[in-house]
């Protein structure tokens, strides 16, 4: 007998080892589980590996979460700055556009005042030779023609001296060999504006040295040229020098007109070929300013 | 030797003579019913179940953390399983049933449902075990993965069918935890293969027969 189960001992322990559970499992499969006191000293005892797991693989999911956010927010970042030049993009035209709304107003009403027709026009080109010469965009079909006087609000710009079908080109104010009439507003004296080619200032000519002019004084148009009507404006006296010998006065006049920043232009047209330059009200408010 | 010569036969012939090493699962005794032979001193090692039972409740416990983060219930390894895998292919009788009890009891106490439920499937996954054909065997890792795969299963589709055969319908295992079975047997599979390399060499570590015993 001892020898029989020495020798199955194995086959006796595995049916013990399963008849055991076995039991225990269908004596308690229909009640709730309480743990033992050795089973929870286990449990307790071994807690601190799950603690450490847990700890290692929230770490390990922070590192990822973060990667990935740093991914997303980078991705995030190229739309967002994609999202900011196009609001800039559209914030710069509407700037630009509330400013040519601006310039046009400015063009209107200051058309207003003026008896003879007058037609905006665009600058589209400048010459590129060394005339201070501008090329805008209205030409013989809209009624110009050459020696018409070309202003804005702010002041004279100069005059058409070449015109084509859609487009004239405009001798500046400021070409050498542009020359405007014109008066001291102040004091009437009379004088001529030369240009000298340069943006920032023209000369004064023609003026005698005893004449009464001020650093500062408001220049206008004569209309004594046949060219441009009375009381434009041409700019305002700069520096001036009295020198103690000669008959005329030397000095230089500032453009009222920002010649660099030009983008629209009022062409002036008359009536018919016979009658005169447009008659002119007077300087605008703001070019006297 | 001339010929083997002409053959083209490498020179380490000598070598490939040896007698192949016996495979684990033909020295593995069958409930007892096969002599132990050089496994005689198996009884001397059955301490040995609490070290296997101890490395399952760290197991499961790193499980229980890592699911803190994961809850999701297809993400899970069959802890039991991965260790019941290598008790079954790699220990001896009763150490091997020893193990598989306890282990089934560290697996009791995480699957908190009545106790012995895990116990007694270890015992019987074991004995069960014990049926695999050595030709399981040949295919590299293709057939240990195929078994632990077949092991996870069996011990899940075990747990979850006594668990519904034993509860009230409304107590009864839901469609997600049957439909878990699957995915949780193949990652149990992805991860038993390796694991059971590093049990083994800690089973050499700790027989005392070092690279004596032939596994």
């Amino acid at each position: 007998m001892l020898a029989f189960l020495k020798r199955y001992r194995e086959l006796f322990l595995v049916v013990v080892l399963l008849l055991l559970p076995l039991g225990t499992w269908l004596a308690n499969a229909q009640r709730g589980r309480d743990l033992s006191a050795f089973e929870k000293f286990c449990l307790a005892a071994t807690s601190p590996v799950r603690d450490a797991a847990a700890r290692l693989m929230g770490g390990m999911l922070e590192l990822w979460y973060d990667y990935v956010d740093l991914r997303r927010v980078r991705e995030e970042n190229k739309i967002l700055r994609e999202a900011v030049a196009e609001l800039q993009q559209r914030l710069n035209e509407r700037v630009e556009a509330e400013k040519e709304n601006e310039r046009l107003r400015a063009l209107v009403e200051f058309s207003r005042s003026a008896s003879g027709r007058i037609v905006a026009a665009e600058i589209v080109g400048v010459s590129p030779s060394h005339r201070r010469a501008i090329l805008v965009a209205k030409g013989e079909r809209d009624g110009v023609r050459k020696g018409m006087p070309v202003f804005t609000a702010e002041g004279v710009v100069g005059k058409v001296i070449a015109t084509y079908a859609n487009t004239s080109e405009v001798q500046l104010i400021i070409d050498p060999g542009s020359a405007v009439a014109a008066r001291v507003q102040r004091s009437r004296a009379r004088l001529t504006v030369r240009g000298t080619g340069e943006d920032e200032h023209m000369r004064l000519a023609h003026i005698h040295r005893t004449a009464d002019v001020l650093e500062g004084d408001v220049i206008v148009t004569s209309g004594t040229d046949g060219v441009f009507p009375k009381g434009l404006v041409v700019g305002r006296v700069g520096r001036i020098e009295r020198k103690p010998y000669g008959m005329e006065l030397e000095g230089e006049v500032i453009p009222a007109v920002d010649i660099a920043g030009l983008e629209e232009v009022l062409i002036a047209i008359s009536s018919g070929e016979d009658e005169g330059p447009t008659a002119w009200a007077g300087p605008s408010p703001r070019a006297a300013e | 030797m001339g010929g083997a010569i002409s053959k083209g036969r490498g020179v380490s012939r000598s070598f490939h003579r040896l007698p192949p090493r016996p495979k684990p699962h033909v020295r593995r005794a069958i409930l007892g019913s096969l002599p132990l032979g050089p496994e005689a001193r198996e009884g001397r090692r059955a301490w040995r179940c609490l070290l296997w039972a101890l490395i399952a409740l760290f197991l499961f416990q790193i499980q229980a953390g890592i699911k803190l983060h994961l809850p999701h219930p297809f993400i899970r390894v069959d802890v039991a399983s991965v260790v019941l895998f290598f008790v079954a292919l790699d220990l001896g009788a009763i150490e091997g049933v020893l193990s598989a009890f306890a282990v089934g009891f560290v697996a009791d106490l995480f699957v908190l449902g009545p106790p012995g439920l895990c116990t007694f499937l270890a015992v019987a996954l074991w004995t069960g075990a014990h049926l695999i054909p050595p030709r399981a065997f040949r295919y590299g890792w293709i057939g240990p993965g195929t078994l632990a795969f077949v092991f996870s299963l069996a011990f899940q589709v075990g747990i979850l069918g006594l668990e519904t055969l034993n509860r009230p319908s409304w107590e009864a295992p839901g469609p997600l935890a049957w439909a878990s079975v699957v995915p949780v047997a193949a990652l149990t599979a992805v991860c038993a293969v390796p694991f059971r390399s590093l049990l083994r060499r800690l089973d050499r570590m700790t027989s005392g027969e070092g690279s004596l015993r032939a596994r």
